[in-house]
């Protein structure tokens, strides 16, 4: 009796899966247009020197002669009170918005990650009874409260506001890594490593990273278009980038003074907003997808 | 019962947390740079104004001699004076938190709504017209910060269509009824003055709508994609070959599980509406104590600040609460482990 | 003789996915008689369950049934139903109870309601104007609960299906198939996820209630050894087509189609050893094997196995083969 052996074409797991993700990303057609509205506002930010139609007005410039002029062929936006371009304004206002969200989200991502392993590995020991302790007592205040709160104690600039933001956000991944930690810590797998011998720390990333990466990723891209909301709030009230720093949230504030006549100096920039946190929610929404779809 | 237990445990836990986070807020006040009282009071106070009021407020003691004091100050409800206005701060809360919670109270309202009628609706007839009109709506209006909403409502319906107003609780001319809650629209329900009443209202729907597009419409995304997720499970379509009706199966049994993570998110963001409630109310000209703690903030006027803080960290530990209280009413999965567990 | 209760003919059901079209069922063809226990026997994956969700109407919503498919019930077509009448036929006419217990239980509602619910629509139009009460509801609930020997049945009433145990649970959900005068029982490999005595409980019962009720039955199974002492005739399905149809008898005394032989083979036996397997598995449905889609596991495969499909071949009244080895043998359609 002959034996029939299927030989199974062995394909690259890996590749197949960053492909079948993005099948998945790519079936939500919001998703993808967010994707694209971002790269273009990424595009804008960095190119905005140069594609900016009058690059001064990020600085300090002053052009009383073409102020409150509304939107016209060489201004597309208008001006604003002292005669600056707002388009350029937008432009340069969306290296603002990205460097905070970028600089927000590596820093608490990978802080509060590793705060949240070591909080559930060490739950039962000292120091993880004290990083819980800290993450919940800044969970018990809203962050928009910690940022406001900060910002006001300190110079209010971007940096500071960054850092306000910052302080109040980690304690979300910690607690979120932490209740994982907890959880797969007591899985076989993880101890059947230690009793191979591989280093605690070893088993302890590479394990429970691997298995939360999904919801690591989603938080993030959910939490990009929080985090430019609440960076827009700061700077409108004045708590955050100060003139003549380009900031869509304090150009919006700028622009109340004037409206309704004037409504292209808070509109335009209200809209710089609009499209920059809501394409973070589509993609954000196609990545949650993505993981759904991989693991039903 | 024993859910009641863990809910003490967490309260009690809550409150050790608030104890820890007045002192930091407390710390934070205190150890800020410059000479806080010289800048509240301004570059114009004399000398001996400005020595007063430190000593009064124990500034020239140890930080921890002033925080004891604090400290005992409010566990007899004395939440010190204001340096702007010299009033009691517990006076202030008390004469401006009523119009704050009023204006929660119709923005929940409002999100609630908001977020079940859409969620439902996009959720019902998922991947159709309907749905992809609504969730684009919901995605624009959950990327837009409260603030913006407030610029474009004002804009569109008191300036442009001039069928709203904007300043205040009530028109010049009408007289507040009789304050027995001090929420001016049930007072004026109680007390049968319905012209107060409609005017009153008139002035909430605004500032209530800000505050609640932006969290409603998440509300909405959620319940969306938690009615869509749970379309599909197995005891959905169970049901379905039982012969219960499509209607009921999506009103009864997919709503149900599909709301369980909405609502805690809905509790949190109705306490972050307090907090939003900053910005609005100063542009509304809302006297809420949003506003009150908005002005603090900005003056650093420290007895403010921090009775505020505190007040919105309890109102968070609640809406925490409230959160927890409503999972464990809602899933009994989660209910019966903390029961068997004891 | 009488008309067949159910018949399902050519049905072609297939499911849109990441890499294309997947192809399940292909071509299955079943007839139930009144009164007649039926047992459909395959691997997993083969496409019982697909082909039971196709007769219940409740496949998921990227599933492509061809139109030339017919599932007739009382010579009506299922497929072609409307709304209302679908919905009659799952209160009234045909009962499924699912695999897994657990997962086809709602989480967030008690036994009791769930029932309730049942209860409440499928003796919704039997009585036209006469209002239900709500106590009689509750007394044929707790009928139904007592019939499937669940204990206590006022406590179950409140109970969540997280406090049930996995028997219990699946004496639920067979309670729930009971509720209504039901034609056709399908049973979706009941006692899969349980262990062997509570299996063997939940066996008996189903037996019990089938001889009571006088209802037909199609009982699926991958497990020879369940269907053998409780089914008159067996269904052996290879990836989503009848590969044969025996009297239970006739099948375990001679099983002609070769994956029938292999299963049959592959049983453990007291007497010792463990028997053969069929090397390879089963097929990719994206892209199925041309002709007979059993043939690159086939040791006595021919030439024309490859090219076209075999049709099920008359062996006599009750016994049919879907392989070209018989084609001599029958009486050819």
């Amino acid at each position: 009796m002959s034996k029939n052996i299927y030989i199974q074409k062995k394909t690259s797991k890996k590749w197949e899966n960053i492909q079948r993700s993005w099948y998945s990303f790519s079936r939500n057609r919001l998703s993808v247009i967010g994707l694209i509205v971002i790269l273009l506002v990424i595009f804008i930010a960095i190119f905005a020197p140069y594609i900016s139609p009058s690059p001064e007005s990020a600085g300090l410039y002053i052009n009383f002669s073409g102020a409150n002029q509304p939107p016209s062929l060489s201004n597309l936006c208008g001006t604003d009170g002292i005669g600056r371009d707002v388009l350029s304004r937008i432009f340069f206002g969306f290296r603002i918005s990205l460097f905070m969200v970028i600089v927000v989200l590596a820093l608490v991502a990978p802080f509060g990650v590793v705060m949240g392993v070591m909080a559930g590995y060490f739950h039962n020991n000292l120091i993880g009874i004290i990083i819980m302790r800290i993450t919940d007592m800044l969970l018990a205040i809203p962050p928009l409260l910690l940022a406001l709160v900060i910002c006001s104690t300190l110079n209010p600039n971007v940096v500071n506001a960054m850092i306000a933001i910052s302080i109040g956000w980690w304690p979300w991944y910690c607690r979120l890594i932490y209740g994982y930690t907890i959880s797969i810590k007591g899985e076989d797998y993880v101890r059947s490593a230690e009793v191979i011998g591989a280093s605690n720390i070893h088993i302890l990333f590479k394990e429970i990273l691997r298995n939360c990466l999904s919801p690591i990723l989603t938080k993030m891209s959910l939490d990009a278009g929080v985090i430019i909301l609440i960076a827009s709030m700061i700077s409108f009230i004045g708590l955050g980038a100060q003139p003549p720093t380009p900031d869509l949230g304090s150009m919006v504030a700028d622009g109340c003074k004037y409206l309704p006549e004037l409504w292209w100096i808070s509109v335009f920039p209200a809209f710089g907003i609009l499209i920059t946190a809501l394409s973070f929610n589509l993609i954000g929404d196609g990545i949650g997808k993505i993981f759904m779809k991989v693991r039903g | 019962m024993e859910i009641i237990k863990t809910i003490w445990k967490k309260t009690i836990y809550s409150l050790i947390v608030l104890i820890g986070l007045s002192i930091i807020t407390f710390s934070m006040a205190r150890l800020m740079p410059g000479n806080t009282i010289r800048m509240a009071l301004g570059s114009r106070a004399p000398e001996w104004v400005v020595e007063k009021v430190m000593k009064e407020n124990h500034l020239d003691e140890s930080i921890y001699k002033q925080y004891y004091y604090w400290f005992k100050n409010i566990l007899h409800g004395d939440l010190g004076s204001s340096w702007l206005t010299g009033r009691s701060v517990m006076e202030d809360i008390k004469k401006f938190f009523p119009a704050t919670l009023e204006i929660a109270i119709y923005a929940i309202i409002f999100m609630g709504i908001l977020g079940l009628l859409s969620g439902v609706i996009a959720g019902w007839f998922a991947d159709s017209w309907i749905d992809n009109i609504i969730r684009v709506i919901a995605y624009m209006g959950s990327s837009v910060p409260s603030y913006i909403f407030a610029i474009f409502f004002m804009l569109i319906f008191s300036y442009k269509l001039q069928i709203l107003p904007t300043i205040g609780r009530l028109s010049s001319g009408v007289i507040p009824p009789p304050a027995i809650t001090h929420l001016i629209t049930i007072d004026a329900l109680l007390a049968g003055d319905f012209n107060a009443f409609f005017d009153a209202l008139k002035h909430l729907i605004l500032p209530a709508t800000a505050l609640g597009m932006q969290p409603g419409t998440s509300a909405g995304r959620l319940i969306r994609a938690g009615i869509v997720g749970n379309a599909g499970k197995d005891y959905i379509i169970a049901a379905k070959s039982y012969g219960i009706p499509d209607k009921l199966i999506m009103l009864k049994y997919v709503l149900k599980p599909s709301i369980i993570p909405a609502a805690s998110i809905f509790a949190l963001s109705s306490a972050c509406i307090f907090v939003e409630a900053f910005i609005i109310e100063g542009m509304f000209n809302w006297p809420g104590f949003a506003r009150y703690g908005m002005n603090a903030l900005l003056s650093k006027d420290l007895n403010a600040i921090s009775a505020v803080i505190l007040i919105v960290g309890i109102l968070y530990i609640l809406a925490n609460i409230i959160a927890d209280l409503t999972v464990f009413w809602l899933d009994p999965r989660i209910g019966i482990n903390i029961r068997s567990e004891g | 003789m009488s008309k067949p209760l159910l018949e399902i003919k050519g049905l072609h059901v297939g499911f849109k996915v990441f890499e294309g079209i997947v192809k399940v069922l292909d071509g299955v063809n079943i007839k139930v008689w009144p009164f007649e226990k039926v047992g459909i026997v395959g691997e997993t994956g083969c496409g019982k369950t697909t082909t039971i969700k196709a007769i219940m109407r409740i496949l998921t919503g990227n599933s492509l049934v061809t139109p030339k498919s017919e599932i007739l019930f009382e010579g009506k077509n299922i497929l072609r139903m409307n709304k209302s009448e679908i919905e009659q036929i799952r209160r009234n006419k045909i009962a499924m109870v699912f695999q897994d217990p657990t997962s086809s239980l709602n989480p967030v509602f008690s036994v009791g309601t769930q029932l309730n619910d049942i209860v409440k629509y499928t003796y919704k139009e039997n009585k036209p104007g006469e209002k239900k009460l709500k106590e009689d509801f509750k007394q044929k609930i707790m009928q139904i609960l007592k019939k499937v020997y669940l204990p206590d049945p006022e406590r179950m009433y409140q109970s969540y299906p997280i406090q049930l145990s996995g028997g219990m649970r699946q004496r639920v959900c067979i309670a729930m198939a009971l509720i209504g005068r039901k034609e056709l029982l399908i049973f979706d490999e009941p006692g899969t996820s349980l262990d062997v005595t509570i299996k063997d409980q939940i066996f008996r019962l189903i037996i019990q209630i089938i001889s009571e009720r006088k209802t037909s039955m199609i009982l699926i199974s991958h497990n020879l050894g369940d269907v053998k002492n409780v089914v008159e005739r067996v269904y052996v399905m290879y990836a989503g087509y009848i590969a044969e149809v025996a009297k239970t008898k006739e099948f375990f005394d001679n099983p002609l189609h070769p994956y029938s032989k292999g299963l049959l083979l592959a049983t453990p036996k007291l007497s010792g050893g463990i028997g053969e397997g069929i090397s390879g598995h089963i097929p990719n449905y994206a892209n199925p094997p041309k002709g007979c889609r059993f043939h690159p596991r086939c040791k006595y495969r021919m030439l024309i196995c490859s090219e076209k499909k075999p049709p099920l071949f008359n062996i006599n009244d009750s016994h049919q083969v879907a392989c070209f080895l018989f084609q001599n043998r029958s009486n050819c359609k």
